[in-house]
This record gives C-alpha cells, sequence and structure tokens, in this order.
C-alpha cells in the first residue's frame, strides 16, 4: 500500500536543512522543541524521528549555519540551545529561492496558484 | 509485560544512559543532549496523561536505539568522537607525566621527614643502612606513585569523568583548564630545581635517588632557561589539550 500521509524518506531528509534553519529564524530552540514544532505546522505529516534531527544539528552546525549553546531553561534543565548564525541566514535565503522556484514550477504545471517569491 | 517491583523512573533513566555509555561512537556531549530529550519526551507525554512507565517506554523507543544513533550521529561528524578520544589520552599522558614528577617530591620530602624523626628521636639508629625501613620507604614510594594512577584509571573507565563529576570544576573553562596545569608544572618545575640546589645538603640516599630521576636539571644553567626547557613538555600538552577541550565539559553542571 501506498502511503500519502506521510512525506517520502528522500523528501523528509531534503526538506529538513530549509525547515530547521526556517524554525531556528524564529528565535533559538532545541532538539525536541524543534521536533514539536515541525509536527505542529505540517499537520502531523511530517514526523521526524528524534535519532535523525540531531545528525541533522550538528551537521548545519558544524558548517557554521548555526550555533549552539547549553543553557539553563526556566523549569532548571539544561538544554543544548540553537540558533541560526548570520551565515545562516543567508543559506537560508538561499535555500528559500530554490524551494519556491521548484514549488512554482509544480504550481504552474498543476494550475494552482503560485506564491510570490 | 509482567511488573511485579514498582517503576523507578530515575533508574530507568540511569539503565538507559548506561546502555548509551557503552556506544563508543557518541561523545559525552552529544548523550547529554539525547538524555535532555529523553527528559524533555517524557515530560510531554506524562502531560498526555501517560503514567511514568508507559511515558519511558514510548520516549525510549522514539529517540532510536543505540547502536543506530551511534551510526547516525558518526555519519554528521566522523571526527567528532577521535578528538574526544585524543584529548582523553592527551590528558592521561599529561597528568601521568606530571604526577610521575610529583609523586618522587612527594616521596622525597615525606621520607626525609621520617628519616629526621628516626634520627633524633631514636638515638643509635642508622635510618639508611636499617633493610626495614628501606623496605618501607620503597613501598611508600611505589604506593604513592601508583595507586592515584590506578584510582584516576578506575574513575575515568567507570564514565564517572563527565558534566556531573567534581572533576569537572578544573574544566570548567579553557582557561581554569590552563591554569591549573601550569601552576602544577610550576611547582613540579621550582621545586625540582630548589632541590637540585641543595643537593650538596642533602644525606639521605632516598633523596639522592630522587635527584637522580630528575636529571633534566642542571645547575650549570640559569634558573629561567632550566625552567623553560622543564616546561616545555607540559606546555606543549597543555597548549594541545586547551585546543582539543570539548565543549560538553565547559558547561555549567546539570542542575538537579
Amino acid at each position: 500500500m501506498y502511503k500519502t500521509a506521510m512525506l517520502a524518506k528522500d523528501l523528509v531528509a531534503a526538506s529538513s536543512k530549509p525547515l530547521v534553519l526556517s524554525v531556528l529564524a524564529e528565535g533559538e530552540s532545541y532538539g525536541y522543541e524543534i521536533i514539536q514544532k515541525v509536527r505542529e505546522l505540517s499537520g502531523g505529516h511530517i514526523e521526524w524521528s528524534d535519532g535523525m534531527l540531531y545528525p541533522v544539528l550538528h551537521r548545519l552546525e558544524r558548517d557554521g549555519l548555526i550555533e549552539s549553546e547549553w543553557k539553563e531553561a526556566d523549569s532548571g534543565r539544561e538544554r543544548k540551545y540553537y540558533s541560526l548564525s548570520s551565515k545562516g541566514r543567508g543559506s537560508l535565503s538561499a535555500e528559500r529561492e530554490q524551494w519556491l522556484k521548484v514549488h512554482n514550477t509544480l504550481c504552474k504545471l498543476w494550475k494552482l496558484k503560485p506564491v510570490s517569491t | 509485560m509482567e511488573t511485579q517491583t514498582r517503576f523507578d523512573l530515575n533508574v530507568a533513566i540511569e539503565n538507559w544512559r548506561a546502555e548509551l555509555a557503552s556506544q563508543s561512537d557518541l561523545t559525552t556531549d552529544m548523550r547529554r543532549e539525547l538524555e535532555t530529550h529523553l527528559q524533555d519526551s517524557i515530560a510531554g507525554l506524562r502531560q498526555h496523561g501517560l503514567n511514568d512507565e508507559e511515558a519511558f517506554w514510548v520516549a525510549r523507543k522514539r529517540v532510536g536505539k543505540p547502536g543506530q544513533l551511534g551510526e547516525e550521529f558518526i555519519k554528521a561528524d566522523p571526527a567528532s568522537v577521535w578528538r574526544e578520544r585524543v584529548f582523553g589520552m592527551t590528558l592521561a599522558a599529561l597528568l601521568v607525566w606530571l604526577w610521575s614528577n610529583s609523586s618522587a617530591q612527594i616521596v622525597t620530602i615525606v621520607s626525609n621527614a621520617i628519616s629526621r624523626l628516626l634520627v633524633y628521636e631514636i638515638p643509635g639508629w642508622e635510618m639508611a643502612n636499617h633493610p626495614w625501613v628501606d623496605f618501607g620507604m620503597q613501598t611508600l614510594r611505589v604506593l604513592v606513585r601508583i595507586l592515584p594512577i590506578c584510582w584516576l584509571a578506575y574513575f575515568v573507565a567507570k564514565g564517572r569523568l563527565n558534566a556531573n563529576s567534581k572533576l569537572v570544576v578544573f574544566f570548567r573553562s579553557r582557561s581554569r583548564l590552563a591554569v591549573s596545569a601550569l601552576i602544577w608544572s610550576l611547582l613540579n618545575g621550582c621545586y625540582g630545581f630548589w632541590s637540585v640546589l641543595h643537593a650538596p645538603q642533602i644525606q639521605s640516599k632516598h633523596m639522592a635517588q630522587a635527584i637522580a630521576v630528575r636529571s633534566s636539571f642542571t645547575v650549570d644553567y640559569p634558573f629561567l632557561i632550566n625552567l623553560v626547557y622543564s616546561m616545555s613538555f607540559p606546555i606543549a600538552f597543555i597548549v594541545l589539550l586547551v585546543w582539543l577541550m570539548p565543549a560538553q565539559l565547559q558547561a555549567k553542571p546539570k542542575a538537579a
């Protein structure tokens, strides 16, 4: 049976970078919160496995797109917070442009209303 | 599944942590991050009405199998684990080197004090020539040299050197690590140099032996050159340590 509800594996992997960068563009966050936010915004269609996100975060950090810091939350619990770097901001706008190009091409083919860039 | 005993969340997390610790592909920082994630996940599930045990098992399943996690993480940063290992090895080499010098000096001071006590308190005793005293001193020397290193090895092997251990006081920041290692090295160097300068007045055979160990010191050179020479090894290692120091050891210890 073909499952349409969940995103295909390749697409999940490809979209993880722009999604993480976009979430962090709204403010610093930690792994658990990022997963929750993406699940909520996608209406449950994008379900990241917990173990998958951290390697993505670490790779983005190594590439200098995001920065991390251990911080104590209000609850007293320590968490590793990630935030967008200036290089990450530049990368996000490039990603945004590319994804919208793909999106608009598909929209035209499917006779849907394209999104303004 | 049958649960006769009451489920203890803290024990369950402790066991999970131990299981994760056996995964050599994960650095301590990654393990700590995964643990905070597990805790958040459990807290979230409990808000949805699950009890401690259910929340733990669901959260544990969601985080993933330790083996798979290791594979995924190492793909993201293959060098990270090695960076941490080299840091550990460098730290161990420096500690063993510094301790092998310090312990010789501690034994020298202690044995000197004992020999003085014996000479003054028990007249007629030729301390250095007495076989039992000699044997005792040799045993003390060996124990002082070896026991702390054995303890340290045990401590590290048990995985106690992490963000929660008391030793982290020395790792709180790069500067702290550098300063404490430098002070130790300097004390070593100064005492060694001083003991060589006073060599002619030393009667104890043990003291003379200790000095023979420190053959790198010669009175022909000026004090500073001697000091720089003897410090070159520890300084090179301290620079390497500060560079390699894992970020998670710099963080504040976790609030209980």
